[in-house]
């Protein structure tokens, strides 16, 4: 289990982190979205410990993270900017890998290799970037390690290759109880990896949740009434929105679906409708709910009604 | 152990390319110093390993900053601390890593040269090799460790390598400076007799760099004792550089400093060198160079300013932390030279000193003999010596305190007996300081010497004659050297059976006495170098008449190695010169002549010298001369080769460039006949002279026949008794020629006299 | 056995339910019939197997399915009655859609069309 209270880094004058809490369970694929310098880099680089928190705890299993080689040796690091020794090839790699992490494994490192037909004599710096995404991926997993933190390595990987990954990462939760940490710029990306997902903004995690509730829990209304009707129409229901145009309206409702159906349709509705909204949209009514407008190209908070 | 293996993998990059290249220097130069024509030393340390002193700047700096490289990127600082490995393990597995690199190139290096030096038979001191090979690993390790502590501080390539300098150097550069400054105020304190606290060789790898600049100081690097205390600084740095590694931000990378305050303070570091530089007087301390260090002074500052903190703004506002160094310079500069000036005017009471010793005049060179090596061990306690040492000190310090200098009138007889002597004195309260003195009266203070028993026994010990290695020049493969080896056991076997010290030096030196005189006669010298344990010696043995069995030995030799005299082609010569018609012609000749009896009843060893050209404005007068040369040359004839050194005798040196009438080269068949299969020669044993397919061809403008490897020749009575009135007439001749020519009076004393029938010869040793 | 559609609107959890469900309803998968494994499943579909497990969970909730610790996942004998009970509720619910329209004045041809045409449409794929 991976827990964070209250933790805050700083550069310089920069926040990166504010108070950040959060837990993430064993065994479960976390994803963390946010725009650009939003300190998804920095809370990842936290919990390799790159960095040393300024106030609050990061720990791992119970151990603080910062330069605790015990709590360490579980976890691997797939950075943003990938770090290859100077004129190296994979077999290089593999043995300063292999130095450093006491669960290494040989046989599963030359498997994936030969799974995504890289060839280990080559060297690193002559293979496309995608491949040399491939490569720490594979080192990164290779090392047996229970937690695997991953910095953007999905964006950017075509979809056979995602795949590939994917598959790889599934493996190993199932297997062995890994622990998947993901950043991403896309909701998209991570939509189909992750079970779990949480939005970082401003130097905290402003929201946090199981991705299929996510999808299940928000959903769209269309209806239209003959009479004229308005939002006090719907009291017992949560509503995060309610848009109308002559008689028909939009409604995002937050709750059961079904149930939701059976109450609407109880008033005798002209149009009744349920649409399931994409992530993107119930982040957005969320984050608005919340008090956060995504006007590009600045986010700032917002008022609703 | 792994990250430690890792760690040597990764730097097995550079460390290999190190390795080569120090290796091929090595062989290099090793070689080449091998494979000189002439050697007549031992060499020093630094002679022999000197590729590795390059090697401890070059592999500390670029071990160290490839080991910590990836401190220096994001993206590489990121990864390595993402590793399930401890900081400081981290730390020691770079270290140790680069310390085994170290560690092998200086083996391998040190090896290699031992073993060019073996398989070319040339001398050295073993023990050097044993010395070496600590010396340069921790020297080296010193330079790693200032460069991790750098590595750790500052984020950058740039401020890495500038901090690496100010760790490494800052300390040393100032304690430098000030010492520099006390040893240019102060006349008699020199390099060598620094306190402690201000010697620039505790610190090896610095005082490498300062050895380069003051060589003397050359001879007390390698003491173990510094090697040690680098060793303890070494360790202490590394141990800082891995507290400053743990703390180390990874987000430092790609950054100059932590914050802005740090910033400044490498700022002002930067700035002391040059304040400090003016402080210890290596500028001209005159009121306009103050203005010019000081804007050196601000300007360096202020680009560095601009530079780390990329601010106009933040510059100016960090400006007046300017000012800590420029006020550590002005203390500098009085607290210099007060400092100078207290450390000199202090001199003890003679009842406090435990005793004195002297440590050798040329204890800086490379040359020091073994007697002074013994003599520098001597602990002088005698009242006398002490008291004439704390006599001096306080004159000199007088001295310099009215003049500026060590002022003593030089008049002729006078100058003869001052004597330049390093010193220390040791309190009876253990307190200990060197200075270096200058002796009214050498005589006096080796009369006084003469008091102690140890000092007698270490001026006539010679060394172990198995540790010689260098004799008159030619090493132990040299075909001269057994032979020389007979003069030098004559000389050993004799020398205890005389008063004389082994080195001139120690002798008492009678300004008024000749030295030409019946014992004190010389015939030649013997040098010899070697080395015992640690120390190398360079001894210079003369050979007089008071030793006659090694004199007798010596002529042996001399006259062994002088074969086809030619005395007839010098009497052609001689008659001659007289006529000389080519421009380019010319004849000399000069005489030394010993065991002249003189009218005062002593034998003397004069020295006669006549030289013959064309257009010579003294012709006149040494046509007068001729006819001594002449009948000279003609008794010479007869004269026979002798190794008595008792004898009347002469040893002549001749040449020249004469035609006959008929255009022939006097000795020109000669010359043809012995030398012309070896095509452009030179040949020793009597001719330096050019020549091609039989031909005679000069070489230079003064290409000529020189015979300078005569032998002793001694005469019948009748002929001796010819010599002496021949040489009666020529001395007063030459003595008109000085005259004339450069208005030169001749000495006074005794003429040449009586006959002199010699002792009979003396058998050298076996 | 399952199709996905990832880039739809209804969560990968929803879709597992409702197919394993319509399979069951359709008498392809019976009583006893093993369920693929999570492992399998999320390597061939490439979907987290944290969501298949959960999918699977709500199934077994829901006693459409039985795990045997070691030997997998196998339909329950309920299934088939469980499901036709969710589906005789929906019968009821066309019959009432089926009165609205009627009242509304739908001619029945319409009506017949309509499930014609899903009829047809399922036997088609």
């Amino acid at each position: 289990m991976i827990k964070a209270r209250k933790l805050t880094k700083r550069f310089g004058t920069v926040e990166a982190l504010l108070n950040l809490n959060c837990n993430i369970p064993q065994g479960c694929i976390y994803g963390l979205v946010g725009a650009n310098g939003a300190g998804k880099s920095t809370f990842l680089r936290l919990c390799n410990g790159i960095y040393k928190p300024d106030e609050g705890h990061i720990s791992i299993n119970g151990g603080e993270v910062f330069d605790n080689p015990v709590v360490k040796d579980h976890c691997v690091f797939v950075p943003d900017e990938l770090y290859f020794l100077p004129q190296s090839n994979l077999n290089r790699m593999a043995l300063l890998y292999e130095s450093m992490y006491p669960r290494f494994s040989t046989e599963r490192f030359a498997d994936l290799c030969a799974a995504f037909k890289l060839d280990r004599t080559r060297q690193l710096n002559t293979f496309s970037k995608g491949m040399r995404r491939q490569a720490a991926t594979i080192l990164a997993l290779s090392a047996m390690t229970d937690y695997v933190f991953f910095d953007e390595t999905f964006d950017g990987l075509d979809p056979v290759m995602r795949n590939l990954v994917r598959g790889m990462l599934y493996d190993d939760v199932l297997e062995r109880g890994c622990t998947a940490v993901i950043t991403s710029h896309s909701l998209r990306e991570l939509e189909d990896t992750c079970d779990q997902l949480a939005l970082l903004y401003q130097g905290g995690i402003v929201f946090e949740s199981d991705v299929q509730n996510l999808k299940t829990s928000l959903f769209k209304v269309q209806v239209a009434f003959a009479k004229d009707y308005d939002r006090s129409q719907f009291t017992n229901m949560e509503i995060l929105s309610f848009t109308k145009q002559g008689s028909v309206a939009n409604m995002i409702i937050r709750g059961d679906s079904s149930m939701a159906k059976v109450v609407i349709a109880a008033q005798n509705p002209l149009i009744l409708e349920i649409l399931p909204l994409t992530l993107e949209e119930v982040f957005l009514y969320e984050m608005e709910a919340l008090g956060y407008s995504f006007e590009a190209p600045v986010l700032k908070g917002g008022e609703r009604a | 152990m792994k990250p430690y293996l890792e760690s040597i993998r990764r730097l097995s990059r550079l460390g290999l390319i190190l390795l080569a290249l120090s290796f091929v220097a090595s062989v290099v130069v090793s070689i080449q110093y091998c494979t000189a024509l002439y050697h007549d030393n031992v060499p020093s340390i630094t002679k022999m390993f000197s590729p590795l002193i390059a090697f401890i700047y070059a592999g500390g700096v670029v071990l160290a900053m490839d080991g910590f490289s990836f401190l220096n990127k994001r993206s590489d600082s990121d990864f390595y601390h993402s590793l399930p490995v401890s900081r400081k393990r981290l730390f020691w597995a770079i270290t140790l890593a680069a310390l085994t690199w170290i560690a092998a190139t200086v083996l391998t290096n040190v090896l290699l040269t031992v073993m060019v030096f073996t398989l070319t038979k040339t001398p050295f001191v073993q023990l050097y090799a044993l010395v070496a090979v600590p010396f340069f690993t921790i020297a080296t390790m010193m330079v790693f460790s200032a460069c991790a502590i750098a590595m750790s501080l500052t984020g950058t390539t740039i401020t890495g390598l500038g901090l690496t300098i100010l760790v490494f150097g800052l300390f040393r550069f100032v304690q430098f400076a000030v010492a520099r400054g006390i040893v240019a105020n102060t006349p008699i304190i020199s390099w060598l007799d620094l306190p402690w606290y201000l010697t620039p060789v505790t610190n090896i790898a610095t005082g490498q760099i300062a050895q380069l600049l003051r060589p003397m100081l050359r001879h007390t690097l390698y003491a173990p004792i510094n090697i040690f205390y680098s060793a303890v600084i070494t360790g202490a740095e590394l141990f800082l550089a891995r507290v400053l590694f743990e703390k180390r931000p990874s987000e430092l990378a790609e950054h100059g400093a932590k914050s802005a305050a740090l910033q400044t303070v490498f700022a002002c570091a930067a700035v002391i060198p040059v304040v400090i530089l003016f402080a210890s007087g290596v500028m001209t301390q005159q009121g306009f160079s103050i203005p010019i260090v000081v804007g050196i002074a601000v300007g360096i500052y202020i680009i560095y300013q601009l530079v780390a903190l990329r601010s106009a703004k933040k510059m100016m506002l960090s400006l007046p932390w300017l000012l800590v160094p420029l006020a550590l310079g002005v203390a500098g500069y009085f607290g210099t030279t007060s400092a100078a000036k207290s450390l000199q005017s202090f001199v003890p009471n003679t009842q406090d000193v435990a005793y004195v010793q002297l440590n050798g005049a040329n204890r800086g060179s490379e040359y020091v003999s073994y007697q002074q090596y013994l003599v520098s061990k001597v602990q002088f306690t005698e009242t006398d010596v002490c008291q004439y040492a704390v006599e001096t000190l306080r004159d000199n310090v007088a001295t310099i305190r009215t003049s500026g200098y060590l002022n003593y009138t030089y008049d002729d007889q006078s100058s003869y007996m001052l004597s330049t002597q390093p010193v220390t004195f040791v309190l009876k309260d253990g307190r200990k300081f060197s200075r270096v003195l200058m002796f009214l009266n050498q005589n006096t203070l080796l009369s006084y010497c003469q008091q102690n028993s140890a000092f007698n026994e270490a001026i006539q010990t010679l060394p172990p004659p198995s540790s010689t290695r260098y004799l008159q020049g030619g090493d132990l493969y040299d075909k001269a050297y057994l032979e020389n080896s007979a003069i030098l056991a004559t000389y050993y076997e004799e020398l205890p059976q005389t008063d004389y010290p082994a080195n001139d030096f120690y002798r008492i030196f009678d300004p008024y006495m000749n030295y030409m005189v019946d014992e004190e006669q010389n015939y030649g010298n013997i040098s010899t170098a070697g080395y015992v344990g640690m120390m190398r010696y360079w001894d210079s043995y003369t050979i007089r008449l008071g030793m006659p069995k090694s004199s007798a030995a010596w002529m042996a030799y001399t006259n062994n190695h002088s074969k086809n005299e030619h005395l007839d082609i010098m009497q052609q010569m001689i008659r001659k010169s007289a006529t000389l018609t080519s421009d380019m012609d010319y004849f000399n000749i000069s005489m030394m002549v010993y065991n002249v009896p003189m009218s005062d009843g002593t034998k003397q060893t004069m020295s006669f010298y006549l030289d013959r050209s064309p257009n010579d404005p003294a012709a006149e007068l040494k046509d007068q001369m001729q006819p001594l040369m002449n009948e000279f040359a003609e008794i010479l004839l007869r004269s026979k080769p002798t190794t008595n050194p008792n004898d009347f005798c002469v040893f002549t040196a001749w040449g020249g460039r004469v035609h006959n009438d008929d255009g022939t080269f006097i000795g020109g068949d000669i010359i043809a006949r012995q030398y012309a299969s070896s095509g452009n020669s030179f040949v020793s044993g009597g001719s330096v002279y050019f020549v091609s397919n039989g031909n005679v061809l000069y070489g230079g403008i003064s290409g000529g026949i020189s015979a300078y490897n005569p032998s002793f020749r001694s005469f019948t009575p009748e002929d001796q008794a010819r010599v002496i009135e021949i040489l009666q007439q020529w001395k007063s001749k030459q003595d008109e020629y000085n005259f004339t020519m450069y208005g030169g009076t001749p000495i006074e004393g005794p003429s040449i006299g009586e006959k002199y029938t010699a002792a009979p010869t003396p058998t050298p040793a076996g | 056995m399952f199709q996905i559609d990832r880039f739809g609107r209804t969560p990968i959890y929803e879709q597992i339910i409702d197919q394993t469900q319509r399979l069951i309803a359709s008498g392809i998968l019976k009583e006893g019939d093993q369920l693929p494994s999570v492992r399998a499943l999320s390597q061939e579909l490439s979907v987290n197997p944290n969501t298949l497990q959960k999918a699977y969970s709500e199934l077994e909730r829901r006693g459409l399915c039985v795990s045997a610790p070691g030997n997998g996942r196998f339909v329950t004998a309920e299934a088939f009655r469980i499901v036709g009970e969710g589906t005789k509720e929906r019968l009821e619910e066309l019959k009432k859609i089926a009165e609205e329209l009627c009242m509304a004045g739908m001619p029945m041809e319409q009506v017949f069309h309509a499930v014609n045409d899903a009829y047809g449409k399922e036997i088609e794929s």
